[in-house]
């Protein structure tokens, strides 16, 4: 129980701190460690399956989608 | 726009905004109480899924042999975003050959530093080797082919956080890599077709299904893990190289 309130506290804070990121690059970093707080808050409700898609998909694809296209944003 | 009209969809808006909020507390307040969700439903297709198909993963057993023509579909709405998206950059960048090309102007070429290069060297076998225990225990533990791919995927693009893009595609060149992706689309399919051969349904699993945690169990199960490992893993090294080549000179 103690457990699971930390990693919704943990969810909490990273969406927080997504949204009141003003750098662009940098919310792709921050998005990434959200990933990670989100996977801890399915494995601990149970979802291994749920959070290795997270960890996967978060950590690396949107990260790397993200910060390709503020590459094209900047060289125009 | 006027500001009345404005101030009109902002009422509209608010409006909205409440009634939507009621709906979701009625919605939620006839939800199961908060992990307690042990329904006949579920109880059933974990039993099933071990006394039927010998696969201790539920979900594998669910997604690959209770709704593996679901899964199909997921799998082609996947490689036909992939080559649909890769189709117009291609044809925006006017591209000809896969030759890689130069940074594009203003972007300078950096050289990875010694640690990020000691660090992928490191990390991209051994989060491939990952990927594939991942989709080969597919029936077994948490993952699957989706998950595994992914990894597989992932360890694929740290050689070129390391290495830089020329280095990522000579050790990842498109043609073996999209012949990855191509296998497993085409195995998923075979292998549901095969069933019909072998005078079962389509997707029915046929394949023998060994013994309950076993490496090679389950039956179809596996092998269609395998398969969706295949075409995730491949098709995402396909999305990396093709958005990384938007940051290149385009002719």
């Amino acid at each position: 129980m103690i457990l699971q309130l930390l990693a919704f506290a943990l969810v909490l804070g990273g969406a927080a701190a997504v949204v009141f990121t003003p750098d662009p690059r940098k919310v792709a970093f921050v998005f990434s460690a959200y990933g990670l707080a989100l996977a801890l808050l399915f494995l601990v409700l149970q979802a291994p399956d749920v959070a290795l898609s997270e960890i996967a998909v978060g950590s690396a694809a949107v990260p790397l989608v993200v910060l390709t296209v503020l590459s094209r944003m900047v060289s125009k | 726009m006027s500001a009345s009209a404005g101030n009109g969809r902002r009422i509209a808006g608010a409006v909205l905004a409440v009634a939507l909020c009621a709906l979701a507390c009625v919605a939620f307040a006839g939800l199961p109480h908060f992990g307690e969700s042990r329904g006949p439903y579920e109880q059933r297709r974990a039993i099933e899924a071990v006394r039927a198909r010998q696969a201790t993963n539920l979900d594998a057993f669910v997604n690959f042999d209770y709704r593996g023509f679901d899964t199909l579909g997921e799998e082609y709405i996947f490689l036909v975003a992939i080559g649909g998206f890769s189709l117009l950059l291609a044809e925006r960048r006017g591209e000809i050959s896969d030759a890689p090309r130069p940074p594009a102007d203003g972007r300078a070429s950096v050289a990875p530093d010694p640690v990020i290069r000691a660090f992928a060297l490191a990390f991209v076998p051994a989060c491939i080797l990952y990927g594939f225990y991942v989709v080969l225990h597919g029936q077994l533990t948490p993952g699957g082919g989706f998950q595994g791919g992914v990894a597989i995927a992932t360890g694929a693009l740290a050689a070129w956080l390391g290495g830089g893009y020329r280095r990522f595609v000579r050790v990842f060149p498109k043609t073996p890599v999209e012949g990855f992706e191509t296998l497993g689309a085409l195995g998923y399919v075979a292998l549901g077709a095969g069933a019909l051969l072998a005078g079962g349904t389509f997707m029915q699993n046929v394949l023998p299904l060994g013994k309950a945690g076993a490496l090679f169990s389950a039956g179809t199960i596996d092998a269609l893990n395998g398969f969706v490992g295949m075409a995730i893993s491949g098709g995402f090294v396909v999305l990396f190289v093709e958005f990384l080549k938007e940051t290149r000179a385009s002719r």
